[in-house]
């Protein structure tokens, strides 16, 4: 702590006139050589917990998340200076109290410009290594992390000119030293940023504290309702309640396995009238259009309006839905068939029910976490 | 031959106790694989094929889990030697990572050079891999076992393969977005014991490759041409346990030595 203070003020003298400006004014000053090597380079791994319930983290060695590069992370992630114009970050489209998403149907970016999907949640997402995005088209967080900056409906910046604001910063070249050990200001490059950027959204995990994990674990309790919900969620055998066959698409501890369906959104005839065809733009496979990762469903009742171009306000629109069958489209998977075959089942109780079971996966914990929240 | 080697899918023989940390004197390396078909023709996934009953087919999904893999050298006395504990069989592959021929490797497992005669496994899993979960710590980084898409909770259990796709079920030519099928099995007494005669030598040094031909008709339908079950009647499956047997039966009966 001391030597914080100490170094604080280290750089602020260094920095004295250029550092008059308001915080984010990116500096001219040139970075001298070698300008960092005596700041104290002491990576400690950073320990992501995760609910006892949970699978162990995969993939993650010695010094790839450290207290520092996560602390970095989390500093970017909240910080406007990705934007062109400093107005917005990583935060204003994926915020705490809607489990890491805006709430909105579709996001806007810095231009006001509205996107065409609907913002994600970024909970457990240290699980997923394979395919980010509603179309899955990017394959890790550090690939991720590079897009949002130079995405034009949203911080529309370019990285050499958050590179050059870094570099120049008061606290970042002291930040990514810590984390990284660089010895020059120069050193820094949006590989490293996207890389602390990622190591802090791979410690938003769930709390466990969750009606869900707590039941699990033996200190809570279903309501009559909940446990009907349960039962339909994931298809209970020889019960008089319907299949409501939730846990086939979003299922496992996560619940989601990251796959991709088409869950019959749209009633189309072709392959090409889809609005937006998903999956099928990242594989170039005619099957695959229309269909869209099925998401997580924990803490989903905090992460309204629902799906990719959030066109349902509210969860009973969306149980509405699956109870349907949902709408005819040439890749609409079986299970969307099967539901509608039996759509005559299912009552207004039975859709009360699988609700109250969905609720029982709100997360507080994990939004309120103190960790989780901006760094400013 | 490269042409085979396009429908060819590895099992991935993740040998838990098949690769002896000395090599064996006198030994070669088995390449063992699962090569799907239908009616005897390459398989591919999305494309489509005529059953036996003159009805249309596709499919979009089709894999499962085989366990306790072993073989037997020929002549009395003869030991069994294990293969692998637990293997996934996948002909569909991730979406974003489809499986394909050109990708497909073949994990190779070193025996002891000899004739051999035999090669047995469970189709589906044994009771004790059944009892684990996806979330079992001790499960290795790449144990097929921590597939959470083929996990049942309800069941306690795995599901040990998955049927999907589309059949022209009114039969008027042309396979319609309704028209969609989706078996999947599961439950420790459905698992079934597969022992095939095997006719195959590992010579010192050298790879031997064998397949093992699971054919998507006869799954379906018998020898004789009868349709299993009603497939129209019953198109999506995981509860009813006479039908999981069915097609478990169904799918044991369809693997051959090639
Ligand atoms: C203007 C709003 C906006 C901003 C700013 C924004 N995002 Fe996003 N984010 C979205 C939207 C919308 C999606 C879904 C996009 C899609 O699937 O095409 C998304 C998806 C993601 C995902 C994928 C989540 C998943 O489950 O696959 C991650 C990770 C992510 N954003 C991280 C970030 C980071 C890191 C930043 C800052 C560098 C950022 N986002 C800035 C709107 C935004
Ligand atoms: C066939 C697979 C499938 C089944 C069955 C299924 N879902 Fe989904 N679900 C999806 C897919 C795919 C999406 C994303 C679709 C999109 O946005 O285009 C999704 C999205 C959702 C969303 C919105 C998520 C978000 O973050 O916006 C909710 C809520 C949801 N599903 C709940 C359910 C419930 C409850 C059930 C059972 C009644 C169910 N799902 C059954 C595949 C499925």
């Amino acid at each position: 702590m001391k030597n914080k203070v100490l170094l604080f003020s280290f750089f602020s003298l260094l920095l004295f006139f250029g550092a008059c400006g308001p915080d984010n004014e990116p500096e001219d000053e040139m970075p001298v050589a070698g300008d960092l090597e005596n700041i104290e380079y002491n990576p400690q791994d950073f320990n992501i917990v995760v609910p006892d319930s949970f699978p162990t983290i995969l993939g993650i060695g010695a010094g790839d998340i450290t207290v520092d590069g996560v602390n970095l992370g989390r500093h970017l992630f909240y910080d406007p200076i990705l934007s062109e114009d400093l107005s917005q970050s990583c935060s204003s489209c994926h915020l705490p109290m809607g489990s890491f998403t805006d709430n909105l149907a579709v996001s806007t970016g810095i231009d006001g410009i509205a996107g065409k999907r609907s913002s994600m949640s970024l909970l457990n997402l240290v699980y997923n290594d394979q395919a980010l995005f509603w179309d899955g088209r990017s394959a890790t967080l550090e690939e991720q992390a590079l897009l949002p900056v130079e995405d034009v409906v949203e911080l529309h910046n370019t990285w050499p000119e958050v590179i050059d604001r870094l570099q120049n910063h008061d606290d970042y070249p002291e930040m990514f030293r810590k984390a990284y050990g660089i010895l020059d200001r120069s050193e820094i490059t949006k590989e490293l940023a996207a890389d602390a950027i990622a190591q802090f959204e791979k410690t938003l995990v769930s709390s466990g504290k969750s009606k869900y994990d707590r039941i699990l674990r033996g200190a809570s309790f279903y309501s009559d309702d909940e446990v009907a919900g349960r039962d339909m969620y994931f298809d209970k055998e020889s019960d008089d309640l319907p299949d409501a066959e939730c846990a086939h698409c979003h299922g496992g501890m996560l619940f989601t396995t990251d796959e991709f369906f088409n869950n019959g959104l749209d009633g189309v005839q072709s392959v090409l009238d889809f609005d937006d065809i998903g999956l099928g733009m990242v594989t170039q496979d005619t099957f695959d259009y229309g269909k869209f990762r099925a998401p997580t469903l924990r803490n989903i009742a905090n992460t309204a309006p629902y799906m990719h171009d959030g066109r349902f306000e509210t969860l009973e629109e969306v149980v509405d839905h699956y109870f349907s069958g949902g709408h005819l489209n040439p890749t609409i998977d079986p299970l969307m068939n099967d539901l509608r075959a039996k759509s005559g089942d299912f009552t207004e109780d039975h859709k009360r029910q699988l609700i109250a079971f969905l609720k029982t996966l709100n997360d507080p914990a994990f939004m309120e976490n103190p960790d989780y929240q901006s760094p400013f | 031959m490269k042409y085979l080697n396009m429908f060819f899918v590895a099992i991935m023989v993740i040998a838990f106790y098949g690769c002896p940390s000395d090599p064996i004197e006198g030994a070669g390396d088995l390449e063992l694989q699962f090569q799907a078909e239908f009616d005897g023709q390459p398989f591919f996934i999305n494309e489509e094929y005529t059953f036996p009953s003159g009805r249309k087919v596709r499919f979009s999904q089709f894999d499962f889990f085989v366990s306790n893999l072993s073989t037997r050298l020929n002549g009395d006395g003869a030991g069994t030697t294990d293969l692998s504990e637990v293997d996934f069989v996948d002909f569909t592959g991730s979406m974003l990572n489809p499986i394909d021929a050109s990708e497909s490797q073949v994990n190779s497992i070193n025996l002891p050079i000899g004739d051999y005669e035999n090669i047995s496994f469970m189709l589906g899993l044994s009771e004790e891999l059944n009892a684990k979960t996806p979330n079992d710590s001790d499960l290795g980084e790449s144990n097929p076992l921590r597939k959470a898409s083929h996990y049942w909770t309800d069941w306690n259990g795995y599901i040990f393969m998955k049927i999907q796709g589309s059949a022209d079920f009114n039969d008027d030519g042309v396979i319609e977005a309704d028209e969609s099928f989706i078996y999947h099995t599961g439950k420790t007494e459905n698992a079934q014991s597969v022992s095939l005669a095997a006719n195959f030598s590992i010579t010192k040094d050298q790879k031997t490759s064998q397949s093992l031909n699971v054919d998507l008709s006869d799954v379906f339908f018998s020898e004789g041409g009868e349709e299993r079950f009603d497939m129209n009647g019953i198109r999506s499956v995981h509860a009813d346990g006479t039908i999981i047997a069915k097609i478990m039966e169904g799918a044991a009966a369809s693997i051959k030595m090639n």
